[in-house]
């Protein structure tokens, strides 16, 4: 079999590893075979090539996480275009920006009438595949519905280039702006294949997707699963809310792997009745996106002691760049490391002025790697700042604050900004207190996160004058915010105070705010760890 | 009215009864004033969680006030999609309990 050079091509190889009529992907509604999965994507990505969609073009995928959220992604790649991925919960003036930003030129969506106007108003779309409802014809709002999807034969390869760009993945930068990590078919591609190699992935295996699109992880099981063949379980949104729902389904699919940050797993376990049911199957479990606490993670390798568990470490810019793989449950409160360098990964920690670091001393990482992204989309500036060009090869700098202990592990030690992580997702607390000072009647905030013991991270928001809240959570502030930051990024609770602690330097003393309203680190694992 | 009814335990104690509809207003009221996030519309038959309304945490929030105002406990295995998605389905899961008191 020739190796594959681009991700368009990945349902082809599942198909001649697998065989058309093995079962593919389901959601645990609709099930689709190989051959199935395949033939959907290919009638997307003839739909949008009839809409206009040339190679290189941005597609959004806009929909809740199912089979056809997936074949989506393929149909996007199959058309020869750049897929970005879309987060179907977020506030409509963000999905709006990300479109806008991207210059998308088609979507994929669920969304019609007033939102889908909404949605797309001031952007570049002209074509919309609409592939869970049926077709809508009108002047400017036609869209191409599950019932002329049926009557397309699916598209042939694009014939994109491997150095081509195949996705750009979203977040939120400090400012609020959103910026999009440009990744190509090779750096994904090669991502797939490191992922699959590393946990011995082959198609007698069944791949959980717990993330969304939007969030990185999700390509884990967009990618690798078709390259070897193995079967993805699309866990949906709702399912993910109810522990003991997403237990019995895990259970019911026979899930052999598992990718997810720490608190989805951490909700199973505590509060899934998992007893109830059979895990045996579960092989791996990995996690990343922020750190694990030890206590929590030792409870669920006892509760779950058929998985081995691997803390995978990297921001979404590079994919993945370490690894650190636990037999045996932690013993002690000890963060835990986030290992050694991937395969085919370069590391480096360097001081404030670019030099190495003492043994044992902590520094900023820069990593380089062929999973790593091409750039950050249309903005250089961001490029000149993130990515430095040394030995001939490129670096990015994570802004992790990493050290490396004496057996070799990296620990991860803290920031250098003061992006935080919330349940795996990057939020820049600048960003939200930047949301909070545009409501009128708040003159200062500060933005916390809140790591209680149980687990139940979140972000508390501290605004001055007290008269701008109303007994201490203030649904009306909430719902402002909500209108403008994406779901992860809007505090759950709000607390006036009359004046905020400042620095020397008169701006706003974040680790005084905090102690002041008592809200903190209750586990002392920091949890910007990704 | 009072009245006795047989627990899930098979204990016998004295309940209020609630009337259906109000408590589901009641509960539809809680979640616009203390747990949604967002301006989306809110009924009984919304699906809170697809319309991004509420979240894990919210969940807990909604699960507490209900053990709190029915004065029950509700196994966390109970706690699946099926009987949390809407307020309807909340009310339809609460009648159907021998322990509650909802009429």
């Amino acid at each position: 079999m020739t190796e594959i050079e681009t991700l368009d091509d990945l349902l082809d190889t599942a198909v001649t590893i697998a065989g058309a009529d093995t079962d593919a992907i389901t959601d645990g509604r609709s099930r689709l075979s190989w051959g199935e999965y395949r033939d959907l994507a290919g009638r997307i990505a003839t739909a949008l090539l009839r809409s206009g969609v040339k190679p290189g073009d941005r597609v959004g995928v806009h929909l809740h996480k199912s089979v056809h959220s997936f074949a989506s992604v393929h149909g996007v790649l199959r058309a020869g275009a750049v897929m970005v991925p879309l987060d179907a919960l977020a506030p409509v003036a963000a999905t709006n920006a990300v479109l806008r930003d991207a210059g998308a030129s088609a979507l994929v969506t669920a969304a019609s009438g007033d939102v889908l106007v909404a949605i797309t108003a001031g952007t570049s779309v002209t074509g919309v595949v609409t592939p869970l409802a049926d077709s809508v014809s009108g002047p400017g709002s036609s869209t191409v519905g599950a019932d002329r999807l049926v009557e397309l034969e699916p598209a042939p390869r694009p014939g994109v280039d491997p150095d081509d760009l195949a996705y750009l993945m979203y977040t939120s930068g400090s400012t609020g702006t959103p910026k999009g990590m440009a990744h190509t078919h090779r750096s994904g591609l090669t991502y797939a294949r490191l992922a699959a190699e590393t946990y011995a992935i082959d198609s007698s295996d069944r791949l959980a997707n717990i993330a969304p699109l939007h969030f990185d992880q999700s390509t884990f099981e967009l990618y690798a699963a078709p390259l070897v063949g193995a079967s993805v379980l699309v866990v949906p949104d709702g399912v993910l809310r109810f522990p003991a729902s997403l237990a019995k389904l895990i259970a019911d699919e026979r899930i052999t792997v598992w990718y997810s940050v720490p608190y989805v797993i951490d909700q199973m376990v505590a509060r899934g009745a998992i007893e109830d049911h059979d895990f045996e199957s579960l092989r791996w479990i990995l996690y990343g996106g922020e750190p694990f606490p030890p206590a929590a993670l030792a409870r669920a390798m006892r509760a779950i002691p058929s998985a081995r568990v691997s803390n995978i470490y990297g921001p979404a810019e590079v994919n993945q760049c370490t690894v650190y793989n636990l037999d045996t449950p932690p013993t002690d409160d000890a963060p835990i490391p986030i290992g050694r360098a991937w395969s085919g990964a370069a590391l480096r920690l360097v001081d404030e002025t670019g030099g190495p670091v003492a043994p044992g001393e902590p520094g900023e990482l820069l990593v380089s790697s062929d999973t790593m992204m091409r750039g950050y989309w249309n903005r250089p500036d961001l490029d000149a700042r993130s990515i430095a060009e040394e030995d001939g090869r490129r670096w990015y700098r994570t802004g992790d604050l990493i050290a490396e202990r004496s057996d070799g592990n990296l620990v991860f030690v803290g920031r250098v900004d003061n992006q935080v992580k919330v349940r795996g997702h990057r939020v820049e607390v600048e960003a939200v207190e930047a949301a909070l000072l545009d409501i009128d009647g708040i003159d200062a905030a500060a933005v916390l996160v809140d790591r209680p013991a149980s687990g139940d991270d979140h972000l508390v928001a501290v605004v001055s004058p007290e008269a701008a809240t109303v007994d201490g959570r203030d649904a009306d502030l909430i719902r402002q915010l909500a209108a403008t930051l994406p779901r992860y990024a809007v505090p759950s609770r709000v607390v006036g105070l009359d004046d905020l602690p400042r620095t020397g330097t008169g701006k706003v003393d974040r680790r005084a705010v905090g102690r002041a309203v008592g809200v903190g680190d209750d586990r002392g694992d920091h949890g910007a760890d990704r | 009215m009072t009245e006795e009814t047989t627990g899930p335990t098979g204990s016998l104690r004295p309940m209020s009864s609630v009337d259906h509809r109000a408590f589901s207003e009641e509960l539809v009221a809680f979640i616009r004033a203390e747990v949604a996030i967002g301006d989306h519309p809110l009924e009984a038959d919304t699906d809170l969680v697809l319309t991004g309304l509420v979240d894990s945490l919210g969940i807990v929030l909604v699960v507490e006030w209900i053990e709190s105002r029915l004065d029950i406990t509700i196994d966390p295995g109970d706690i699946v999609i099926e009987h949390f998605d809407m307020v309807a389905s909340m009310v339809t899961y609460l009648r159907a309990r021998s322990d509650t008191s909802l009429d």
